[in-house]
């Protein structure tokens, strides 16, 4: 078993692409700085990935029999411990970003220059990710409205136990499943704490519950199943 | 080129003037108004600034939650969060929140205006290592959806 320490492991590249003018071009940028190998199509790919266990793998997405998430996965799957990057001759930021989202190290362009791709290969050795400044763009609105997805998914939107509560008041429980004090509250909707606290009182009434605690607790448990 | 408009807000007085004085003799950017609270920051939305200059420690969740609000109130503005030695989960809460980008304090000599360009511009302004963190956080969510419209 070869030790996992950087300093001392040989970097191994597998540079994997039909096209050998990218082959050769890849290859010649990164001979000074790593043990190259290559693979021409999927099978040589996952053989080689599996006997060579290299430290990062070059993957042309426009060889054949590559589809998207999945077959990333497959991939990953014969060596797990093998970095990928990922190369496109037409970079998308939603691609980029569900590559990324499945586990790859890298996504650039196929045109992209050796020099950079040098450093690409570098900074992903050393753990880290390289992308285009576009697909962390739209890597941020993904998660921002993922996060508000998941936020708003523990609210009682349509529970019809809340029939009785008038727009407002509903917006103010809304606001206590997901866990705001009333001074968040007041901030959120333009009115005082005290204005929330008089809705608060009339809420726990209509509900029946105590205090806001089982106000949290009785929203929470009346989650509406999603879809 | 238009003038990007900016509002700094930041409790913390030193940093504060740090901004002013960089940002004063750019050109292209204006500050339209500052603040050293949360309440006067999210007031200074009216002027609906294309950037919004942020002290981290004004989006902590014991407080008011500043970067809802602001977008909220001024849609199109862009956040960018000022930090001290701020602790990366922090950083990484207020970017799911929506803020665009972070500058350690260190960093505002050179990278400031950068920084405002490029957000400005529609790109993010984070580190490397932060979008590794930033993956792993959508990863996180993806995994816990159920997403039936997903292949």
């Amino acid at each position: 078993m070869v030790s996992d320490h950087g300093a001392a492991q040989v970097l191994k590249v597998l540079v994997a692409s039909a096209v050998s003018a990218r082959r050769i071009e890849w290859s010649q940028a990164l001979q000074k700085v790593a043990i190259l190998h290559e693979a021409l199509d999927r099978p040589m790919v996952e053989q080689k990935l599996a006997t060579l266990k290299p430290v990062i793998l070059l993957l042309d997405l426009s060889l054949p029999d590559l589809h998207g998430q999945k077959s990333f996965a497959e991939i990953q799957k014969v060596s797990p411990s093998t970095r990928i990057i990922l190369l496109t001759k037409t970079p998308t930021e939603t691609e980029g970003t569900s590559m990324l989202e499945a586990g790859a190290k890298g996504y650039c362009s196929t045109e992209m220059d050796p020099v950079l791709l040098v450093k690409a290969v570098k900074m992903v050795q050393k753990g880290e990710v390289w992308v285009g400044r576009k697909v962390i763009s739209h890597l941020l609105d993904t998660l921002v409205s993922l996060t508000e997805q998941h936020r708003n998914r523990s609210l009682p939107q349509e529970d019809p136990s809340l029939d009785g509560l008038t727009p407002r008041e509903k917006e103010i429980v809304q606001q206590i499943g997901g866990g705001s004090s009333n001074k968040e509250i007041a901030y959120h909707l333009h009115v005082s704490e005290k204005t929330v606290k008089a809705h608060l009182t009339s809420i726990f009434r209509k509900l029946g519950v105590s205090d806001r605690l089982h106000l949290a607790l009785y929203v929470n448990g009346h989650r509406p199943s999603m879809r | 080129m238009p003038t990007i408009t900016v509002v700094v807000a930041d409790s913390d007085k030193r940093r504060l003037s740090a901004c002013m004085s960089l940002l004063r003799s750019t050109r292209g950017i204006k500050v339209v108004a500052t603040g050293r609270s949360v309440r006067e920051a999210v007031e200074t939305t009216r002027h609906q600034p294309q950037i919004f200059l942020l002290d981290l420690k004004m989006t902590r969740t014991n407080d008011a939650p500043a970067i809802p609000l602001i977008r909220t109130k001024s849609p199109k503005t862009q956040i960018i969060l000022l930090t001290g030695n701020a602790s990366g989960a922090r950083v990484l809460n207020g970017i799911a929140q929506g803020a665009r980008g972070y500058l350690d304090a260190k960093m505002l000599r050179r990278f400031l205006t950068k920084a405002i360009r490029a957000v400005a511009a529609g790109e993010s302004w984070v580190s490397r290592a932060m979008v590794g963190k930033l993956i792993d956080q959508l990863a996180r969510l993806m995994a816990q959806e159920t997403s039936p419209g997903r292949a």
